[in-house]
């Protein structure tokens, strides 16, 4: 069992935070991610500017504003939302900047879990145990940014639940 | 594969004629299109291509025809179809879920049936018998039925006999009907029209349309005439229209409406021209959801629909299984279902009547941006004002029909002003519950709960909108899953 680290503001009280290294994940997932709208952004000033006659600047500085604060501003605050917790008979996790969710999943009503690692998140260590549940509303509920072996001994112990709820 | 089979059989051939003359309307729609991108070389190339491209569908489902074969085993079913690639599906009786009948007008015509087979897989048909006798079908469907219930195949025919003579749980006489289709109002017909005038409008003499060629001379006497008198028989027309093509589609859909109980489930049979014949397991059952309009509530009218885990074609998975009712007619078929009566209206806990002041800041802000952004190109963007004092008076109505109740293990939620419903939702079919708090919601200390239930849609997931957060929090980790 992975020490329970409080989040310092925000979230809810007791929970458990994330591993920080999730934290850079994040980032770097920003730093990708956030290219797309740049590039457009500054095309669209181009375009806007030479066909239109807008003023030179607006749709770069916009653009560049927005990809500052995702990648520096933006992760910390996410990450700091994110946060979860293990009942007696579910689990609890909480997420979100602007729209903040706040899940619960009962254990028997876990049809399967999956632990999936991507590129960014195999670097550093960590992976994302996802909860499939039958429902159509949250049929899949993820809970990036866990350390690789807690992800493995969480989807152990759910699983457990899962048996002793069927036997 | 135990034992090779030697019986085994092929659909019914009325399936070609069907097929035939399905295409046959395509075929006549086709033509001006063919016309068009021939160009000059006349209506008779168009012809001879379309009967051959007749002539080469008829080929192919013909040959698909002789390749499809079915055989039904002592406890499965196994299919072989395709032409090229030839493709075997067992299906074992256990598993499947659930078979309903559908027979369009022309399958009733030729006394045969679409058998359409689902063991909850992955979603969709996972056998279809497109078509067999009726015969046929009710032997197929008795045998796995049989099967299911655990009983040797040849001793079941007598059960069955016996539990058909059960009344139905409710059906529709015809009075019923006409009242249902009086309350299905509906202008889809004009819409209908006007696709038909898109597609035939360029074919039509279109100077007969034409006003002036009508009005010419008299313009200035006709003009005044025109506006008052046109408006009101316009009016008149339309009404007209609408309830006649509410009473036309209630009638096609619901004409001999029954719903009767099998030993696994209810089993529904409606319909005029397309007759449909589903049974809906009653353990794939996860909610019932009552719901009327503000009218039809006037005279005490409801309907009981069930979600369900098994597909109803384009229905989605909302099975109608009583479309318009008294409440004590719906407490069988409750019953049944094992799901109680909503409790009246003041038994509800109403939400927070902030939601009221949330919906206003955020409709209000979205329609300052809107007139903001308007203004800049768009003269006329006081018009968009207009909407406010609906946006006004919305959410008030909203929070007025909205509540939810605990009974036991059972949660109600209503919803609705104008089309006034209730979900039943056992707690035990909970699959998960999300508090969701947006900015606006953050500021005003409010909490949407949403629950995900199986079988809903995705647009539509059930929701208590706007509870106080400490209620919301209470609600969820207390009723809803954690006790």
């Amino acid at each position: 069992m992975v020490e329970h680290q409080e989040t310092g503001r925000g979230g809810e009280a007791g929970l458990t935070a994330l591993d920080p290294r999730q934290k850079t994940v994040l980032r770097i997932r920003a730093m990708l991610f956030g290219l797309a709208p740049l590039a457009m952004l500054s095309v669209a000033d181009f375009v806007l500017n030479r066909e239109l006659g807008f003023p030179f600047g607006w749709g770069i500085s916009l653009g560049l504003l927005l990809y500052i604060f995702a990648v520096l501003g933006l992760p910390g605050r996410r990450y700091r939302r994110w946060g979860y917790r293990k009942e007696a008979r579910a689990i609890r996790i909480a997420s979100g900047w602007l729209v903040r969710r706040e899940t619960v999943v009962p254990y028997v009503r876990v049809q399967h879990i999956d632990v999936s690692r991507g590129p960014i998140e195999r670097a550093f260590g960590v992976a994302t145990l996802t909860l499939h549940t039958a429902g159509s509303y949250n049929s899949t509920v993820d809970l990036p940014g866990l350390a690789i072996n807690d992800a493995n001994r969480m989807r152990d112990d759910i699983r457990e639940h899962i048996n002793q709820d069927m036997a | 594969m135990s034992e090779e089979p030697e019986n085994w059989s092929r659909l019914h051939p009325a399936t070609l004629a069907i097929r035939a003359i399905e295409r046959l309307p395509q075929l006549v729609l086709g033509l001006p299109a063919a016309a068009y991108f021939i160009g000059d070389s006349g209506i008779g190339v168009a012809l001879l291509l379309a009967v051959i491209g007749l002539a080469a569908s008829m080929l192919y489902a013909f040959v698909y025809w002789r390749r499809f074969t079915y055989w039904v085993g002592p406890e499965q079913l196994v299919i072989e179809s395709g032409i090229v690639n030839r493709n075997r599906r067992t299906i074992p009786f256990d598993r499947i879920q659930d078979i309903s009948l559908e027979q369009k007008l022309l399958a009733r015509i030729f006394g045969v049936s679409i058998v359409r087979i689902e063991t909850g897989s992955s979603g969709g048909d996972e056998g279809e018998l497109d078509c067999v006798s009726r015969s046929e079908a009710d032997h197929l469907r008795d045998r796995i039925r049989a099967y299911r219930a655990g009983n040797a195949v040849s001793a079941s025919v007598t059960d069955e006999s016996a539990l058909e003579e059960r009344p139905p749980l409710y059906s529709m006489g015809f009075g019923r009907l006409i009242i249902a289709g009086l309350f299905n109002f509906s202008l889809v017909f004009l819409a209908i029209l006007g696709g038909v005038w898109q597609y035939l409008g360029s074919y039509l003499p279109t100077e007969y349309l034409d006003p002036s060629r009508w009005t010419g001379d008299y313009r200035k006497e006709a003009a005044g005439l025109i506006s008052a008198l046109s408006v009101v028989s316009f009016a008149i027309l339309l009404l007209l229209v609408g309830i006649v093509s509410g009473l036309m589609r209630t009638i096609a859909r619901d004409f001999g409406f029954r719903l009767t109980r099998t030993e696994t489930g209810l089993r529904r049979e409606r319909g005029l021209f397309t007759r449909t014949d589903v049974v809906i397991p009653l353990r794939r059952v996860q909610a019932g959801i009552v719901f009327t309009g503000i009218i039809k509530r006037l005279f005490g009218w409801h309907a009981l629909a069930v979600q369900s885990l098994g597909s109803d074609g384009s229905a989605g998975t909302h099975h109608e299984v009583a479309p318009l009712a008294k409440l004590d007619e719906l407490t069988p078929v409750l019953d049944e279902l094992t799901l109680p009566l909503p409790p009246p209206g003041r038994d509800f806990v109403r939400v927070s009547p902030k939601l009221i002041w949330r919906s206003w800041t955020q409709d209000g802000l979205a329609l300052g941006i809107a007139a903001l952004i308007a203004s800049f190109f768009w003269s006329g963007w006081p018009l968009l004002l207009v909407a406010a004092p609906f946006l006004l008076i919305a959410p008030v109505l909203q929070f007025r029909a909205h509540g939810y109740c605990f009974a036991k293990d059972i949660l109600f939620v209503r919803r609705g002003f104008w089309r006034p419903r209730v979900t039943i939702l056992p707690l035990a079919k909970v699959q998960s519950a999300t508090l969701v708090r947006g900015p606006t919601q953050q500021g005003f200390g409010l909490a949407t709960l949403a629950i995900g239930t199986a079988g809903a849609s995705l647009a539509t997931p059930l929701r208590i909108l706007d509870l106080e957060e400490d209620t919301a929090r209470r609600v969820l980790g207390e009723q809803m899953l954690l006790d």
